[in-house]
């Protein structure tokens, strides 16, 4: 069964973007988010393998959304889109337990990397 | 990646964004819209963000870099949840630019020249003085008259020009950087 993945952006373009790259990759798009609201929500109801967060999102940034999905689950895998620019929110995003950090504009090997990197982590760390 | 598809989603959400901002700029300038301000402000410059973004991947670098340059022109007033008066000028004339850049991506499908009048706009801060500095700065400026060719020279406005601003200090004492008309 593959990994079952959600993504949270609030740019439909950038949604569209990385649902392109990870199904191309094999991977299952179980919910797409707009806001870190609904980010937690998807999480809640879809239990997914991994939660894909932007950093920057309107209601509820991804930061918060991160802790909160921590909060609810100390082991859920969650890797964070970020821009140029933004090094010390993805070091307090790792410290609040991000998996792992993928840079826009997104490159398709990248982001593929970075899901295997979250899965593999998730296994060690289960 | 399917190019086409991206370029028509990146007009179409960068057009609804720069409508955002507007509005986001017509709530700033609302006389009551004070508490409203560090939404607006927030809501441009996630929409900055985004902008940004989306031109970054479609290798627009014209449109990221004054996008990335206006994100960050609006973070220290993001912080504090203030936009001063002077900086609705060089606000206007960024997200005017955008808008013509966007367009100009509609129209040819290339990146758009770069805006430098707007980057270099961009270069003045537009969080206003801190509150302390500004104190400091019009005690000064009542203490010391501008210097006129190596001397200090007394301000005495003259009589046929009392209203004009010719009678005013050069503009390096009388107004911040980055001030506007």
């Amino acid at each position: 069964m593959s990994a079952r993945i959600v993504i949270a952006d609030d740019a439909a373009f950038m949604r569209e973007m990385l649902c392109d790259i990870v199904s191309e990759a094999g991977y299952e798009i179980v919910a797409q988010a707009r806001d870190g609201e609904e980010a937690v929500v998807a999480f809640r109801e879809h239990q997914p393998d991994v939660v894909t967060l932007d950093i920057v999102m309107p209601c509820k940034s991804g930061l918060e959304a991160l802790r909160e999905i921590r909060a609810l689950c100390p082991t859920a895998r969650v890797i964070m889109c970020t821009a140029l620019g933004q090094e010390s929110l993805v070091k307090e995003a790792m410290d609040a337990g991000a998996i792992g950090y993928v840079v826009k504009p997104f490159r398709p090997d990248e982001v593929v990397a970075a899901l295997s990197r979250a899965l593999e982590k998730g296994r060690e760390r289960a | 990646l399917n190019l086409e598809k991206y370029r028509a989603l990146f007009i179409e959400e960068a057009t609804d964004h720069l409508a955002e901002m507007t509005r986001a700029i017509a709530a700033l300038e609302r006389p009551a819209g004070d508490g409203d301000a560090p939404r607006a402000i927030d809501t441009l410059f996630r929409m900055a963000h985004s902008i940004k973004g989306m031109a970054a991947s479609l290798d627009y670098h014209s449109v990221s870099t004054l996008a990335h340059r206006l994100e960050d022109w609006l973070e220290p007033a993001r912080a504090r949840g203030v936009l001063a008066d002077h900086a609705f000028g060089a606000l206007y004339l960024a997200v005017g630019a955008l808008e013509q850049m966007v367009a100009a991506v509609a129209r040819t499908g290339e990146a758009p020249a770069e805006r430098r009048d707007v980057l270099e706009r961009l270069a003045q801060p537009a969080e206003p003085p801190a509150a302390a500095d500004r104190k400091k700065e019009a005690g000064r400026r009542r203490r010391r008259p501008p210097r006129v060719g190596g001397r200090r020279r007394r301000l005495r406005p003259r009589p046929h020009c009392r209203a004009s601003s010719a009678c005013a200090p050069s503009s390096s004492t009388a107004s911040s950087p980055g001030s506007e008309s």
